[in-house]
């Protein structure tokens, strides 16, 4: 954060608020963490003995048939399908009265002595049923059959797994509340204190150097309201004296698009962990399309409306202005994610789909204007950065938190939840998006003529084709579509998978500033955005050795490398485009070059999904993650290779 | 995970078919039904008439009984002729056949055209030509239950069972339902990976197939390895099932029945079947609807039942030691 808007106090009264409200939620979420583990254990051992009981009396039914121990046929089949129901069994075992065994099902016959005759671990606070044990790490479930015992075990670090996933709950849960605390605390903050002490103090310099044009213009309460009202009554009278203009040193409140930037993406965003998997239930009643594909084109079609949108939108701003656009875009955003909650079929959903893009799209582009208006070129940067900071933020928030959301209240809700915060945004928007404006001033809508100034440059081609679009090819078809569909096909929760597309944002917000400073020492921009790439698709090329068990955890790592490649070269590709740029254009703030590149992006992200959903349709998932990796690849080793004969590396 | 995918599907099918009753309006004149029935009353003819009576349908059921010789097939049919019940049941594929006819070559002069005519028990109506192919025209005066589940079905619980390599066959090669039968089998044994050993029964001295020969038949099956024999929907093997069972157990081969006595009455060990009684019922619906509501058999369709009972005579498992998986114990009927 730039020191320009977070002053040291501030920045020190966050860290105390942040750490107080850290402290209280730890507190009470290791108490609730604690009391579901002392109710649920005692409910899985109950399971466990339930379980145990029914395979019991069928073996007892089969041995009053006449059949003998060593005749039970079967038993294998009914270990896969006990496993089926409940994946935590870890083994079965029947031994006759003397511990010979009779049958052993996800155990080496070594192993079950060393397991059934280990020591019992005592469990003070845990209540366990009859029979049960707690021994080499298995919880011990024994029932005696008529001819023998006929023992059930679980994994007992695999019972406590609903107690963790609860703890990752409780965990995002955490960081969401902290980071929307940080947020409207930052908020009101700027808006209360330190904009209205900055007016006051650029007052109090015109004055000590003898002028009196200048009033703070902001009205006010408690002790900085009436010094400033003070203030601004003994200016008014002096001016008054010496026939001054009075000019009011109020700024614009450009922190109010973070804000704004945040709740339109986080309302987006709270599908993204399980939208493949909601489409894939609408797909699969349709015939006429691939399954895979269907789900592909939903989740590709978002991106390429945004893209094909924005241009239009940009076109309405000066009819509608900033404040009316936004909220238009805001209300057809949540009316699309009703209907999406709501869809009847394939088709249906496909145009609310389209609808919440078309909506998003227009949101973006009213707050691209409103940082244009209320910023020059001196903190044009800041205010950019003030929006990329509320979408990074949503980013990390949305997929976790709807994942957890949806895992617990249901999809179609969580769609409606979005709707809400989507109206929200549109409610907020008048008191965030400050009307007191000096400079209007439009974004421009892209033309014809951009591009061809773009495609004119043989290097910013090869910059937009080989490295742009690629980069945002991998990310929306590797996290956006891959990801959720291959960890939901493993059996993965929404929650899982919202936790894991929450790394990307995570690892984006930490490394993106510190790589960025380190490419602006080094230079090298070109071998940063080349190493970018290949770093976040060489893990991909690993993806069909990994074996199931480990994928959720491999997935983990490879969106962690994907963040960080992306970060490395997010900002030297602007650089190394601005660079391209012609200077005028660039002061005008308004490169075709990189308007250009935004588009190429946009459009590479919304045939991301498509791509991989065919790739995934023809080879499977796995396959179509290496198949994506490998072209995104190929994709950078041809850009490197552009560079080193260009010697244009640095 | 293929015997798993079987048991699964299997009992999936399980469970009884129950038909709920449903009262009727009293009828002006009795209706009359003439019965011609191979071997007697069945539990079939137990189920019609339970189901009628339930259906509130108080007909005069005239029975006629061929006790399994098919001469006395035409004399009935006369008879038929000449007193015109309101509806005509008959058991088996045989009578059936007789009775109607092929679809494409009803004989006026030896099958009923007009009368409205109910089979039951007729193992492949499709094949036999009894029942029409599905783009033909429906017959106009013919209906009827068939009792076989889907021979894939059948082999499927076979393979539930035990891992099904080589089935054996003793069958009548005289009977066009058999034939039938085991050409399907044929087909079958290569899609569902087992080898077909056939043993057609030989003819006797009079030209009839001979019921000594079934001992060495089955003994010979057993030096080729055959691991189950089958028994389809044929009326000679059905006479003498016992000597077919008998001869498997001695050779240490199990019997696997389409029909339920076989299971029920005889040795067969086990079985994928429809219980008569449901049959029976079944058929007594679609009389009802002939009879009461005045549906030509033409609306009526010709169906099997949806559900099947997995049968296993215990005693005989025990004895040859192939004892049933515990899957299967879940939904099985178990005699003991």
């Amino acid at each position: 954060m730039n020191g320009r808007f977070l002053p040291k106090a501030v920045i020190h009264s966050f860290a105390i608020a942040g750490l107080t409200l850290l402290v209280a939620l730890g507190a009470i979420s290791w108490q609730a963490f604690d009391t579901g583990n002392q109710l649920l254990f005692p409910e899985l051992a109950k399971k466990a003995s339930v379980e145990a009981e029914q395979v019991r009396n069928k073996i007892n039914f089969a041995l009053d048939l006449g059949i003998p121990p060593e005749g039970l046929r079967g038993t294998d089949d009914l270990f896969a399908d006990l496993r089926q129901s409940d994946p935590d069994i870890a083994f079965i075992v029947m031994q006759d009265p003397g511990g010979k065994t009779i049958f052993a099902h996800g155990i080496t016959p070594e192993r079950i002595d060393g397991v059934l005759k280990a020591t019992e671990r005592p469990s003070p606070d845990r209540e366990l049923e009859t029979g049960q044990s707690l021994r080499a790490g298995y919880l011990v479930t024994a029932q005696p059959v008529e001819a023998g015992t006929f023992y059930l075990a679980h994994d007992e670090a695999a019972l406590v797994r609903p107690l963790i996933d609860n703890l990752f709950d409780i965990g995002v849960v955490i960081l969401v509340t902290l980071l929307l605390a940080f947020e409207v605390t930052l908020l009101v903050m700027t808006i209360n204190f330190t904009q209205p002490a900055r007016a006051a103090m650029n007052v109090l310099r015109t004055v000590a150097s003898g002028r009196f044009d200048k009033v703070t213009g902001y009205p006010g309460s408690g002790a900085l309201g009436n010094f400033i009202t003070h203030l601004d009554n003994e200016v008014r009278k002096l001016a008054r004296r010496a026939g001054t203009r009075l000019d009011p040193a109020r700024e614009p409140t450009v922190i109010g698009v973070r804000l704004l930037a945040f709740l339109f993406v986080f309302a987006e965003e709270l599908g993204r962990s399980f939208l493949p998997g909601y489409v894939g239930t609408y797909a699969a009643q349709i015939q006429q399309i691939d399954l895979d594909m269907a789900i592909g084109v939903v989740v590709g079609l978002h991106m390429i409306v945004v893209a094909l949108a924005m241009p239009l939108a940009s076109m309405l701003y000066p009819r509608f202005g900033r404040v009316r656009l936004y909220a238009f875009g805001a209300l057809i955003a949540s009316a699309g994610l009703v209907g999406t909650a709501l869809a009847g079929s394939y088709w249906d959903l496909l145009f609310w789909r389209a609808l919440s893009a078309l909506g998003y799209a227009t949101t973006f582009v009213a707050c691209q204007g409103f940082v244009l208006e209320t910023t020059n070129r001196d903190n044009r940067t800041q205010g950019t950065a003030m929006m990329v900071g509320g979408i990074t933020l949503a980013d990390i928030c949305g997929p976790a938190f709807g994942g957890v959301f949806a895992e617990r209240f249901g999809q179609s809700t969580t769609f409606l939840v979005a709707s809400g915060v989507a109206v929200l945004a549109a409610l907020l928007v008048s008191r965030l998006m400050a009307r007191d404006i000096s400079r209007p001033r439009v974004p421009q809508p892209i033309t014809l003529r951009d591009f061809a100034v773009a495609f004119h440059n043989r290097h910013l081609v090869q910059q937009l084709f080989l490295a742009a679009l690629p980069a945002k090819f991998l990310l929306t078809g590797f996290l956006f579509y891959l990801v959720p569909v291959s960890l939901l096909a493993t059996g993965r929760s929404e929650g899982d998978i919202g936790r894991i597309i929450m790394i990307y944002g995570l690892v984006m917000l930490v490394s993106s500033p510190l790589l960025a400073r380190l490419a602006d020492r080094l230079g090298h921009f070109g071998l940063f955005v080349a190493g970018g790439g290949l770093l976040s698709a060489g893990l991909l090329l690993l993806y069909p050795l990994v074996p199931i068990v480990h994928l959720a955890l491999f997935t983990a790592v490879a969106v962690a490398a994907l963040g960080i490649g992306q970060a490395m070269s997010i900002s030297p590709q602007v650089s190394m485009v601005v660079g391209m740029s012609s200077e005028t254009n660039v002061q005008r703030g308004q490169a075709p070059e990189l308007v250009v590149m935004r588009f190429v992006e946009r459009l590479g992200g919304g045939l991301g999904p498509i791509i991989a959903a065919s790739l995934a349709a023809v080879y499977g998932n796995m396959t179509a993650i290496m198949l994506l990796g490998l072209g995104v690849m190929a994709c950078f080793a041809v850009y490197l290779l552009t560079l080193a004969i260009g010697g244009r590396t640095s | 995970m293929k015997r798993r995918a079987v048991i699964g599907g299997i009992a999936s099918c399980f469970a009884l078919f129950a038909l709920t009753p449903c009262p009727l309006h009293a009828q002006a004149a009795r209706p009359r039904i003439m019965m011609i029935l191979w071997r007697g009353e069945t539990e079939v003819e137990r189920g019609f008439r339970d189901q009628l009576e339930r259906n509130g349908v108080d007909a005069e059921i005239i029975v006629r009984n061929l006790d399994r010789d098919m001469d006395r097939l035409p004399g009935f049919l006369d008879e038929a002729r000449q007193t015109q019940p309101d509806l005509v049941y008959t058991w088996g594929t045989g009578i059936t056949m007789g009775t109607v006819g092929p679809w494409n070559e009803v004989d006026p002069a030896r099958n009923l055209t007009k009368l409205p005519v109910v089979y039951v028990m007729v193992s492949a109506p499709l094949r036999t030509g009894i029942q029409p192919p599905p783009f033909a025209d429906t017959r106009p005066n013919v209906t009827g239950v068939s009792h076989i589940a889907p021979l894939a079905s059948q082999i499927g619980a076979i393979q539930a069972y035990l891992p099904l390599e080589r089935l054996g066959i003793v069958y009548n090669p005289e009977e066009t339902n058999s034939t039938a039968n085991v050409e399907e089998l044929r087909v079958l044994s290569g899609s569902m990976g087992f080898t077909l050993l056939e043993a057609p029964v030989p003819k006797d001295a009079d030209g009839k197939p001979d019921p000594a020969a079934i001992p060495g038949l089955v003994r010979k099956l057993a030096e080729q390895k055959a691991q189950v024999l089958y028994i389809g929907p044929d009326n000679f093997i059905g006479t003498y099932r016992d000597a077919l069972t008998t001869a498997g157990i001695a050779n240490g081969i199990p019997c696997f029945s389409a029909t339920e006595l076989e299971v029920r009455q005889g040795e067969a060990m086990f079985g994928l079947v429809s219980p008569y009684v449901a049959v029976g019922r079944l058929a007594a619906e679609k009389a009802t609807r002939i009879l009461v509501d005045r549906t030509p058999p033409s609306a009526i369709p010709m169906e099997t039942l949806e559900r099947f009972s997995y049968l296993i005579r215990l005693p005989v498992a025990l004895r040859l030691k192939l004892y049933p998986p515990l899957q299967i114990i879940d939904f099985a009927e178990i005699i003991r």
